[in-house]
């Protein structure tokens, strides 16, 4: 009975005392408001299963890259024609990225516009070398 | 007062006769056989996948991406149904009454399995909603979820029936289950912000089988080695409090170790690192209690090779990796990065499917006596599944220590990254077809098994 009371306990507080700063910590972002074409892009990025092969914060599939911040090193432009005729995926030899319509597209770029303005504290990593290997 | 209010709405149910299974035991013989089913479909999904990866031209009857997310779900999915069907086998056997009714264990199970199997369909014909591991559009979510309720409410209407308010192992396996449905809660709705939404998700992802569902993994484990009499009742009732207190205040708060770099503010870091550590107490109490139980005299069924291997993977993948994934300047490199991919193999199928295998097996095959060459071909797939998933997680790890050095060290781009990784990530897909063997070898056991037990039965009622 004594230690039933105990474990009751501890899950009270346990939870008490992840869910409290969870809540906080989540309470602005939640509240956050963005662009319609973002929400869109959402949508689309959700829909087509992206996540399967691209991680965002690093979570994801693996096989793709990470997108968390594609916005700040490849141009509007450069994305938008990588979607909308996409190339040929080394190593396959026939197998192309997904095609979406330019409106589409444009959601989702101004989605990953967005993400980009998240702060993961330095994440990912810069390179301590800057590679000639990959010209 | 208590009391009254029990008497007089709850009429005390029925005694068990300790020889044979009671109807709600038997209710759980389907839970058991649907968890080496599913694995064999996982494994043959997964071995596919990870060859895609490799040869990305190679014709498949479903997209890379459907199957993947049929992986992933089978992976939360199989384990929920077999951690079910065992919690209502051995809450009964260490009560020794029935539960309220055997019945809606039965029609839930059909009931589950139908809505897994249209979720399953829905995947591979490409709807999706787009988040790991949660890809099942949210009508299947529901139905998921309501078929869980209802498993609960049978549990609560069980615990007020046989008065067992005062029951330490009841009551922890009960507050799991509606820890884990409420963690499945935010799931359901759509999230605009992607860190609110990763949060949510890993509500379920790593709170599932790192803290719900591991109370009732644990509490499980812990009545089984009693059943078995490899670990005494009282010390296997010892340790089920602590594991669960241990559980319960390291769980919730190491699962910050998946929120370092996703947006949230850093004190997460400080949470996550110190709650890892303490993660780790639990998982060498249950390692000691396996060391110990080897000295016991009644190692002889055959599921205990399951309970060992779980246990192995369990210090292996979730303590010694998880610990060290968990500090926020190593972690820093390896975030994003197969690294992440082996922890989870090892930590979902190493530590918790294993168990989930082994009560499952054990619900089977207790009460029938076992010929040599089942128990032989029974060991050869604990081999082959232990054996492959060596060979993944050990390749994962080197592409995840590779992906980090060329990417973060060398600078190399991502797909000059990923050509070099694709010896490693070939010998994973061959770990993969030596699971898929061991999955394969193992359902087509128990079913046959199945088979034999149904001819037996028909024979014995004529």
């Amino acid at each position: 009975m004594q230690s039933l009371g105990v474990y009751l306990i501890t899950l009270l507080v346990s939870l008490l005392l992840f869910g409290l700063p969870l809540f906080y910590s989540l309470k602005p972002l939640y509240e956050e408001t963005w662009p319609e074409e973002a929400m869109a892009g959402k949508k689309i990025w959700q829909e087509k299963g992206c996540i399967e092969c691209h991680t965002l914060l690093g979570n994801g599939g693996y096989s793709g890259g990470d997108l968390t911040f594609v916005t700040a090193t490849k141009t509007k432009e450069e994305l938008l024609a990588f979607l909308t005729s996409p190339p040929v995926l080394p190593p396959a030899k026939q197998l192309r990225h997904i095609a979406l319509d330019p409106e589409q597209a444009k959601s989702v770029i101004s989605f990953l516009e967005k993400v980009s303005e998240i702060d993961t504290h330095g994440w990912p990593p810069k390179p301590v070398r800057n590679s000639s290997a990959q010209k | 007062m208590l009391e009254f209010f029990l008497k007089l709405f709850f009429k005390k149910g029925n005694k068990k006769d300790k020889d044979h299974d009671s109807p709600s035991q038997k209710a759980s013989y389907p839970y058991a056989l649907s968890v080496f089913t599913f694995l064999a479909l996982q494994s043959f999904l997964a071995t596919g996948g990870s060859l895609h990866l490799v040869f990305p031209d190679l014709p498949t009857p479903i997209a890379f991406t459907s199957g993947r997310a049929m992986h992933l779900n089978l992976s939360l999915l199989w384990p929920l149904l077999g951690i079910m069907g065992s919690a209502c086998y051995f809450i009964v056997e260490f009560t020794g009454n029935e539960l309220y009714t055997p019945k809606l264990i039965k029609w839930n199970f059909w009931y589950l399995l139908i809505t897994i199997l249209l979720l399953l369909a829905s995947l591979a014909l490409g709807h999706t909603e787009g988040r790991e591991y949660l890809e099942a559009p949210f009508p299947f979510k529901v139905a998921l979820l309501v078929g869980f309720l209802f498993f609960i409410l049978n549990l609560l209407i069980s615990i007020f029936k046989n008065r067992l308010l005062y029951h330490p192992e009841t009551i922890i396996m009960f507050s799991g289950f509606l820890l884990a449905s409420l963690l499945y809660l935010p799931n359901l709705f759509p999230v605009l912000h992607p860190t609110v939404d990763d949060t949510f998700r890993f509500l379920v992802v790593h709170l599932w089988e790192e803290g719900s569902l591991e109370l009732v993994a644990t509490t499980v484990a812990s009545l089984w080695l009693a059943t078995l009499k490899v670990v005494p009742l009282n010390r296997a009732k010892r340790l089920i409090l602590w594991e669960a207190i241990l559980v319960l205040f390291s769980g919730a708060l190491a699962s910050a170790h998946h929120l370092y770099w996703i947006g949230l503010p850093r004190f997460w870091q400080l949470i996550g690192a110190a709650a890892s550590a303490i993660q780790v107490i639990p998982i060498v109490l249950l390692g000691i209690t396996a060391f110990r139980s080897l000295y016991s005299s009644n190692l002889n069924h055959i599921s205990l090779y399951f309970f060992y291997s779980s246990v192995f993977w369990n210090i292996v993948g979730v303590g010694l990796l998880g610990f060290l994934l968990a500090l926020p300047p190593l972690n820093f490199y390896v975030h994003g990065t197969y690294l992440t991919s082996a922890h989870s193999h090892m930590a979902l199928f190493g530590f918790f499917g294993f168990l989930v295998l082994g009560t499952s097996y054990f619900i089977l095959t207790r009460r029938y006596s076992l010929s040599a060459a089942h128990k032989k071909r029974v060991k050869l797939s604990v081999i082959l599944l232990n054996s492959g998933l060596a060979i993944m997680s050990g390749s994962l790890i080197l592409t995840g220590l590779l992906q980090s050095y060329l990417c973060y060290v060398a600078g190399l781009n991502f797909t000059r990254t990923h050509l070099l990784l694709h010896p490693y990530l070939l010998l994973r897909a061959a770990g993969g077809a030596v699971f898929g063997a061991g999955a394969f070898l193992l359902a087509l056991e128990m079913w046959l098994h199945f088979f034999r037990l149904v001819i037996f039965q028909t024979l014995q009622h004529r």
